[in-house]
């Protein structure tokens, strides 16, 4: 259990391609920090500068208080769990896991424990004399963390670990981790693409974008209160509806005082829109549709939206199967308390005033 | 033949309904096998159990007597060993330089591909021509290779030194088929997995454990298969080098059996010794190939 201290990190590519730029994180120790952006944005990236598999550029990574930027990766106390599981594909199950340790010259004994007590927590017993390739894809998965848990390390570095298994089986190995985690009370950086696993796995949940941090805190927090237009439209699905202050003006919709001036976008979440003006409490925009298409997802069903004016369509989140037609005319209801104002400029969120909300 | 029983969707076999079509497609190779590889290995077959006499006139056969006199020959089991020796020195050698290389080939990011290029032209060099190439280099009058071994007191001269007649040979042989196994150990580097070699740095293994934990076992199909083909060469492709270079000498000390076998056939004409050679030459092969696929490769699955 260690602490992760990375200060003004940077990374270039021969090339002069920046993509960390600048970024600082304090992890906790214990902690599961999930580091979720699309494609592209350096998440990857920084993980292996973690890891020490790419080297640092500028700035500083300390583990437990000690500084990495020149050590090799087996000096570091990490373990890390690859996409593809990155498992010895000529080593049986049982020497996976011991590789590690052996070439640490652990003695014997105390390898025989560990490796039985790694195949105990994550049920591999019964495969421990087989090769990976005998093995199915979730079984593998587990082979790859038993690796990263015998050795005992400092902090577990996970490269999207989830990202190969099929739905079902991601979600439950999702708990799995995070019960895993919170047993051994390891310090556990993880990267994925997948905003839902984000939110249901971290403790704290960091959102990159462009080799920076957009938002960094509990999932929760970026959900309910997303300080930028990038977080308010990654996080969630769907996302929050963004929709252009000057397109609505030009609808000839008037926007109420609430709104702080130098609003160029204002966010809602699909859940948020109603379409019964009686469960709206407090003031709110009112905008004229027609609802064009719906999904049922089961327990909820998606409506989509079109408003006069709005080059993109309005979704709402609806409880339950909806009995509605699809193409008909409704009026949509904005609780003004639900809404968040972001600068178009900046991609900033502007925040509410308070005496304009209470009038 | 139509219906075999398998939904026809599934099948993108073509299928002639016509009987004699297809060996009229499959008559130009067979007559190729037939004229150039069995026609001839029967000959020899039937060779082998014939003695001429010394005028080519007559012959009479004479059993197996061919080749057990070939056994109670000294120079034949001399012939044995020397292949022996040559064909596992040419074998570790170019496989050990080609390994040597593609790992550093394998490290390099730019540049990878124009090294590749360049150590592939040795294999473009005729098997004569590179014999010529280090006869030259080596040579005891004129090469440079002697002069600058003058320095470290070694008198070189393969022309009476057997020894030295065996080392030029194996370098020349070696260096044509460096490239060849060369480009598979590339090929074969290029399939690991870059994240095993990272697995394996963050488990603590060094550069040198890496290589022998995981890479070299990983490359080991590729290895076998490299080993067939480099006895092989060496046992038969290597016969022009040593034609242009020691011509079996000096006192056989470079007399492979498939230099034996065209030196006393073609010019000892002794057409029966030297087709009972050839015929156990070919045994040889058959039994090193049945022998390395049938059980080394099943060892190398992992």
């Amino acid at each position: 259990m260690a602490t992760i201290a990375i200060e003004n990190v940077r990374k270039t590519y021969p090339g002069g391609i920046e993509v960390i730029k600048g970024l600082d994180l304090s992890i906790a120790a214990g902690e599961l920090v999930v580091l979720v952006g699309p494609s592209g944005c350096g998440k990857s990236t920084l993980l292996r500068m973690i890891a020490g598999l790419e080297s640092i550029t500028a700035g500083e990574i300390a583990i437990g208080g000690r500084v990495v930027n020149n050590l090799e990766p087996a000096e570091r106390d990490i373990a890390m769990v690859f996409q593809n599981y990155a498992l010895y594909p000529h080593m049986s199950v049982r020497g996976n896991l011991e590789y590690g340790l052996k070439n640490r010259g652990t003695p014997r004994a105390e390898i025989d424990a560990r490796v039985k007590e790694a195949a105990r927590i994550l049920e591999i017993e019964p495969f421990l004399d087989r090769k990976p390739r005998q093995l199915s894809g979730g079984q593998r998965q587990r082979v790859a963390m038993g690796r990263a848990i015998v050795r005992k390390p400092q902090a577990f570095l996970f490269d999207e670990p989830l990202s190969n298994l099929d739905a079902k089986l991601r979600g439950h190995m999702r708990v799995e981790i995070r019960r895993l985690q919170r047993t051994l009370g390891t310090t556990l950086v993880y990267v994925t693409h997948d905003q839902l696993e984000a939110m249901t796995l971290a403790d704290k949940l960091v959102v990159m974008n462009g080799g920076a941090i957009e938002q960094q805190g509990s999932p929760l927090e970026l959900y309910g209160d997303p300080q930028t237009l990038f977080v308010a439209g990654f996080m969630g699905s769907p996302g929050m509806n963004l929709i252009d202050v000057a397109q609505l003006r030009a609808a000839g919709a008037t926007l109420p005082d609430a709104v702080p001036a130098g609003t160029g976008v204002i966010g809602i979440r699909p859940e948020d829109v109603f379409l019964e003006a009686g469960r709206v409490d407090g003031p709110a925009i009112t905008l004229p549709a027609r609802i064009e298409a719906v999904e049922m997802v089961g327990a909820e069903s998606l409506a989509y939206a079109a408003v006069g004016g709005l080059s993109q369509s309005v979704v709402l989140r609806i409880p339950g199967a909806w009995t509605g037609h699809a193409d008909t005319a409704a009026d949509l209801h904005l609780p003004l308390t639900r809404l968040h104002c972001f600068s178009k400029e900046t991609g900033r969120k502007v925040p509410l005033s308070a005496p304009a909300l209470a009038a | 033949m139509l219906q075999t029983g398998r939904p026809r969707m599934q099948t993108k076999r073509t299928i002639f309904p016509n009987k004699v079509l297809p060996y009229a497609l499959l008559a130009p190779q067979i007559a190729i096998t037939v004229v150039f590889f069995l026609w001839p290995a029967g000959q020899a077959v039937v060779s082998s159990f014939l003695r001429e006499d010394p005028f080519g006139l007559a012959s009479t056969f004479v059993w197996f007597e061919n080749y057990t006199r070939l056994f109670e020959d000294p120079a034949y089991v001399d012939s044995l060993r020397v292949t022996a020796a040559f064909a596992i020195a040419v074998t570790f050698c170019s496989m050990t330089f080609a390994l040597l290389l593609a790992v550093a080939v394998n490290r390099l990011i730019r540049l990878g591909g124009v090294y590749t290029t360049l150590l592939v032209w040795p294999y473009a060099v005729a098997p004569v021509v590179a014999g010529v190439l280090w006869w030259f280099l080596f040579n005891p009058t004129i090469g440079i290779l002697p002069y600058l071994l003058s320095f470290m007191g070694v008198h070189w001269n393969h022309r009476i030194n057997g020894n030295h007649a065996m080392i030029m040979l194996v370098v020349a042989a070696s260096w044509k088929q460096i490239s060849y196994n060369f480009l598979f150990f590339v090929a074969g580097l290029q399939s690991i997995p870059r994240s095993l070699i990272e697995a394996a740095a963050i488990d603590g293994a060094g550069p040198m454990k890496r290589f022998w934990t995981i890479i070299f076992p990983l490359l080991s199909p590729t290895t076998f298969f490299l080993l067939i083909i480099n006895v092989n060469y060496a046992m038969f492709d290597t016969f022009s080098i040593v034609d242009a270079t020691t011509g079996g000498g000096p006192a056989g000390a470079t007399n492979i059996l498939v230099f034996k076998v065209f030196a006393d056939g073609i010019l000892g004409l002794n057409i029966g010794s030297s087709a009972a050679q050839s015929v156990i030459l070919m045994m040889i092969v058959i039994a090193l190939t049945f022998v390395q696929f049938r059980y080394v490769e099943r060892r190398v699955q992992y």
